[in-house]
């Protein structure tokens, strides 16, 4: 009788124990479950929600449309026009971004006397807010005082120059972010690997594209996305250098929804907004599938 | 091959000397080791050889080349590191070859390039491996792509940086035999950096011995052995260490120590440039004391039993000795005194002022 009962209440201690360590577990997830709750998912379904409704003037009523409302706005002109201002800002800042990240990290990554404080001016940027830079960009593209007011390719006159000086704009203010990143990923590079390649006879070109580049790859792949990420939720500094002008070349879609925030209009900028999420996802995933087996992550 | 020739080479980091004023020569086709301590400079030594660091005074000449200027993909050396570095996004085959695709091995063509490849990794049964990345290996096998990417393109000298350190003890012992054979096989000049004097016993032809950026004594293991330059090599080479003691001369063969006389027999100590009154560090290895015999007396702290033999450990005056011992069937308690015999032709006499061996 002994010997049966031994092992079944063991057992029995056992899954009384992992209930209450399930418990304790849910316990302390509970804390970042709700922030999530209260800040991405109530906020989603009221997305969601909107869509499939539409107002009326004063707010006080909604009626079902389905996905019509949707359908409309994702393919309406306005969604398109502010998805290609998204797209064309993108691919002015995140290669360029990237590239001169790498640069400059390189340049920064040696073992010199005083070099930290180069490494601390490069990366200054990162403790800047997206206003305070725009506001410091503007008073060098201001056409009165600005050292860059007579610049026609960065005018504020013309859509596509205008985004252009948006986008350096950016550019120059997550170069401290690429920076520091692209920095951190070479300082893990080891030391060894690149001394075998120099006994091998690597030159320096053939060292940075054959061996720097490929071990510092998930660092870049991470960089691309985030930067890509950021691209698409443009708004702070169109909205202080340029207000969407001229034209609307500079309106990218989360600029355009910020204008929708009448009674009325909350259903079409709520589909603007789920459009650009859904995108936004798609796009982080194809650039994670398509690049990822490119990279190499260690072993 | 080729001769590597330390001049008068000294380094220097900011304040910190890490190698002084080093003269050595490893000769053509020799299996050098650079043994010591670690922080000794020993590695550093290494490094400027490959070109790794650059030399502060001296010059190092690679057969007749002084090569201080020479940049490292010149000199015509191969080293194999400590971590392997290994290039982690290649395979294995690409790995091997990578050192035939640069400029510095002579524009070589894809067929001689994958001969050169193939024959290296037959020469370390690397043949299956080809096609994988490093991550997929065992340490073992990445220690072996090392080794082969550092002989496929056959260089004057190889240099390697303590390579068996990451392996466990039963690969390792199996290594060193195979490293061994390799040397035996190229005929080429090796330059091994390593802290553990069993490797260093085994595998060097001659040993240098480094303690503090400068060098201790070169020799060939057994001479290093049998009679240490002074008491820095004595204490390092050999397992269990040398035992040692204070003492003072009394008399032609006669030293006086704390536990107690220690008779050398005359016609040794005749030839010993020593005066009675003189402070010696008297040296014994632990193979030449046996327990029972009269003079120096002890108190038993502890028995090791190693199956074949076992070490007894003794507090004799201050110091604590290790005594082997064959004879693992007599019972010995801790707290037992015993007598030691000792080896009168073996032991070794060394200056107490500077640690200078006393020759005998």
């Amino acid at each position: 009788m002994t010997a049966v009962a031994g092992p079944t209440a063991t057992a029995g201690r056992g899954s009384g124990r992992r209930v209450r360590e399930a418990i304790a577990a849910y316990l302390l997830l509970a804390p970042s479950f709700v922030v999530f709750a209260l800040f991405f998912f109530w906020p989603l379904w009221g997305l969601i929600h909107n869509a499939l409704h539409q107002k009326n003037i004063q707010g006080t009523a909604e009626k079902w449309v389905g996905s019509k409302q949707l359908v409309d706005t994702l393919t309406g002109e306005e969604f398109r026009q502010g998805l290609g201002v998204n797209v064309k800002f993108l691919v002015l800042t995140v290669p360029i971004g990237v590239v001169l990240g790498v640069l400059l990290a390189m340049s920064a990554h040696r073992r010199l006397r005083g070099i930290k404080i180069f490494q601390t001016i490069f990366s200054s940027t990162v403790a800047s807010s997206v206003a305070v830079s725009a506001v410091v960009f503007l008073t060098i593209v201001n056409p009165e005082i600005g050292i860059f007011r007579d610049v026609g390719w960065l005018s504020f006159d013309r859509p596509f120059s205008a985004l252009t000086a948006v986008s350096l704009s950016s550019i120059w203010r997550n170069l401290g972010l690429t920076f520091v990143i692209v920095l951190a990923g070479l300082q893990a590079v080891p030391d060894e690997v690149v001394e075998a390649s120099l006994l091998d006879g690597y030159g320096p070109v053939r060292r940075f594209f054959r061996i720097t580049i490929p071990l510092i790859s998930p660092t870049l792949l991470f960089l691309a996305v985030v930067l890509t990420v950021d691209a698409f939720q443009a708004y702070a500094q169109m909205e202080l250098l340029t207000g969407g002008g001229p034209a609307g070349g500079t309106e990218t879609i989360l600029f355009k929804i910020t204008r929708l925030l009448q009674p009325k209009d909350v259903g079409e900028g709520s589909s603007m907004a789920l459009g650009l999420f859904v995108i936004t996802g798609l796009v982080a995933a194809a650039q994670f599938g398509v690049l990822n087996r490119r990279v190499h992550y260690g072993d | 091959m080729s001769s590597v020739t330390f001049n008068h080479v000294t380094k220097r980091f900011g304040a910190t000397t890490a190698v002084d004023s080093l003269d050595l020569e490893v000769l053509d086709g020799e299996f050098m080791v650079l043994l010591g301590p670690s922080g000794c400079g020993k590695s550093t030594a290494l490094r400027m050889i490959a070109g790794l660091d650059e030399v502060t005074e001296g010059e190092i000449r690679i057969g007749d080349d002084v090569v201080n200027d020479v940049a490292p993909q010149h000199r015509d050396v191969s080293m194999v590191f400590q971590s392997y570095a290994l290039y982690p996004h290649m395979t294995v085959r690409k790995n091997i070859e990578s050192p035939l695709t640069t400029r510095a091995a002579g524009n070589l063509g894809s067929d001689e390039r994958a001969e050169r490849v193939r024959s290296a990794a037959a020469m370390l049964d690397l043949e299956p491996y080809l096609d994988r990345k490093p991550g997929a290996l065992s340490g073992g096998q990445r220690q072996r792509v090392a080794l082969a990417r550092a002989i496929v393109r056959r260089p004057r000298v190889f240099l390697m940086d303590e390579p068996l350190s990451n392996l466990d003890a039963k690969l390792r012992t199996q290594t060193r035999l195979e490293l061994v054979e390799m040397w035996r096989r190229l005929g080429t000049t090796f330059i091994y950096v390593t802290h553990d004097q069993v490797e260093a016993m085994t595998m060097g032809s001659r040993i240098a011995v480094i303690a503090e950026g400068r060098l201790q004594q070169v020799g060939p293991p057994q001479e290093v052995y049998d009679r240490p330059a002074n008491t820095f090599v004595a204490a390092f080479i050999g397992s269990p260490p040398m035992n040692m003691l204070e003492g003072k001369v009394m008399g032609p063969g006669e030293i006086e120590t704390a536990a107690g006389p220690l008779q050398l027999g005359t016609p040794a100590s005749a030839t010993l440039p020593v005066a009675v009154g003189d402070a010696v560090t008297v040296g014994i290895r632990p193979e030449h004391l046996h327990l029972g015999g009269a003079g120096l007396g002890g108190t038993v702290v502890n028995v090791e039993m190693l199956g074949h033999e076992r070490h007894v450990i003794v507090s004799v005056g201050e110091a604590i000795w290790t005594i082997r011992d064959a004879a693992t069937d007599v019972d010995l308690s801790p707290g037992s005194e015993v007598t030691l015999g000792v080896d009168a032709q073996r032991v070794h006499l060394f200056s107490a002022d500077d640690g200078r061996r006393l020759e005998r």
